[in-house]
């Protein structure tokens, strides 16, 4: 089809299927196409129902994220962030102690393989033993042991008693004149006094 | 800002629906026969519309564009269908139960007409039938509906022309 005839048949079907307000003076091919389109146009419109299609009640997708929603999702996405942080924070924590604690139930079990070659000799008894042969093996072996042997720890203690001596002092300086020796000699004053007033 | 812009969305959206749905819904009536399926798609045309807004950009003719998305889903849903069961009107009236506000003689003269419509388009191919159908709903120029139905536009034209022709000669039939 030459182009001159393409614009022709375009030109003819562009009359034959205009609005009924362009149609005029239609002859011809055009005339005779263009009942035809209004036959087919008055079969559609006959066909579509008189009152409001469903489609004019459409609405929005309700999944739809609105504004009004995202300060919500943020406060969860928020929350979750904070607790899968607590978690990761307990875990870790977790498996330090956890690591701690194999440690030092590990270190015996060294000391024991380390030691049994020795048999049936404790570290300290080899190392009285060999005090004098090897000096340095008996270094090595006391300062293992005074390292690897479970010790009582009794720092507790320590402040405790320590905490009792500072009451004692405090004591005996409250008791004590900026002149006297102690309480003791503080006591012996009183009863000399009593004595010579014979207050007995 | 962004309230702002889906409030705009919302109001060109209702003017679509409010100045084509009515145009896409007789555009897949007449593609699909059948009033159920119709708005049916009709719904999934305006879901696709309204999921491609970012990249709609408004070029004056709202209505093609939302006949071209109609055609799209009318032949997807051609290509898709399955062999359908036709529920006894019992069974219909289970699901479908009738609208008191509806007048009966009415619904029968539209399925008359409907009947008529689908007779007269069994009597085209389905590219003249797409054709005439794109003409009269989306009032598309020739060269829009060679583009829709990616097709040159000598082809578009000779299925207009071939589809007249046949319902020329359906009406004659019916005069006779």
């Amino acid at each position: 089809m030459t182009n001159n005839n393409l614009d022709k048949l375009q030109q003819l079907l562009e009359q034959a299927t205009a609005q009924p307000q362009l149609q005029d003076g239609l002859t011809g091919e055009a005339a005779k196409l263009n009942e035809a389109w209004t036959a087919f146009v008055h079969l559609v419109e006959a066909a579509e129902p008189a009152g409001e299609p469903e489609i004019l009640r459409w609405s929005m997708p309700q999944s739809t994220v609105t504004a009004a929603s995202r300060p919500h999702r943020l406060t969860l996405s928020a929350t979750a962030m904070l607790a899968a942080s607590l978690l990761i924070g307990i875990v870790v924590a977790w498996s330090y102690l956890a690591g701690q604690s194999d440690k030092s139930s590990q270190q015996p079990v060294a000391i024991d393989r380390q030691v049994k070659p020795l048999e049936k000799h404790t570290a300290t008894q080899v190392a009285k033993s060999q005090e004098v042969n090897n000096p340095k093996e008996v270094a090595s072996v006391a300062s293992r042991n005074a390292t690897t042997t479970p010790k009582w720890d009794d720092s507790w203690d320590e402040q405790v008693s320590n905490m009792g001596k500072d009451v004692l002092y405090a004591q005996h300086e409250l008791y004590a004149g900026p002149d006297a020796a102690g309480s003791l000699q503080y006591g012996i004053e009183q009863m000399q006094q009593e004595m010579t007033g014979n207050n007995l | 800002m962004a309230e702002k812009r889906q409030n705009c969305d919302e109001e060109l959206f209702a003017t679509w629906v409010r100045a084509h749905g009515r145009a896409v819904r007789g555009f897949l009536l007449a593609m699909v026969r059948r009033p159920e399926v119709a708005d049916d798609l009709s719904q999934e045309v305006f879901c696709r519309a309204w999921k491609a807004r970012a990249r709609y950009r408004e070029e004056g003719n709202a209505r093609a564009y939302l006949l071209r998305i109609a055609d799209r889903v009318a032949c997807d849903h051609g290509r898709r269908r399955r062999p359908q069961v036709n529920l006894t009107d019992e069974g219909w009236h289970v699901h479908e139960p009738a609208d008191p506000a509806c007048e009966p003689t009415g619904a029968v003269v539209i399925a008359e007409h409907i009947e008529q419509l689908t007779a007269a388009l069994d009597q085209l191919s389905p590219a003249q039938r797409r054709v005439l159908l794109l003409r009269y709903y989306g009032q598309m120029s020739f060269a829009e509906i060679a583009e829709t139905i990616e097709c040159p536009l000598n082809t578009a034209l000779s299925h207009c022309r071939r589809g007249l022709e046949a319902m020329r000669k359906l009406l004659l039939e019916k005069v006779s």
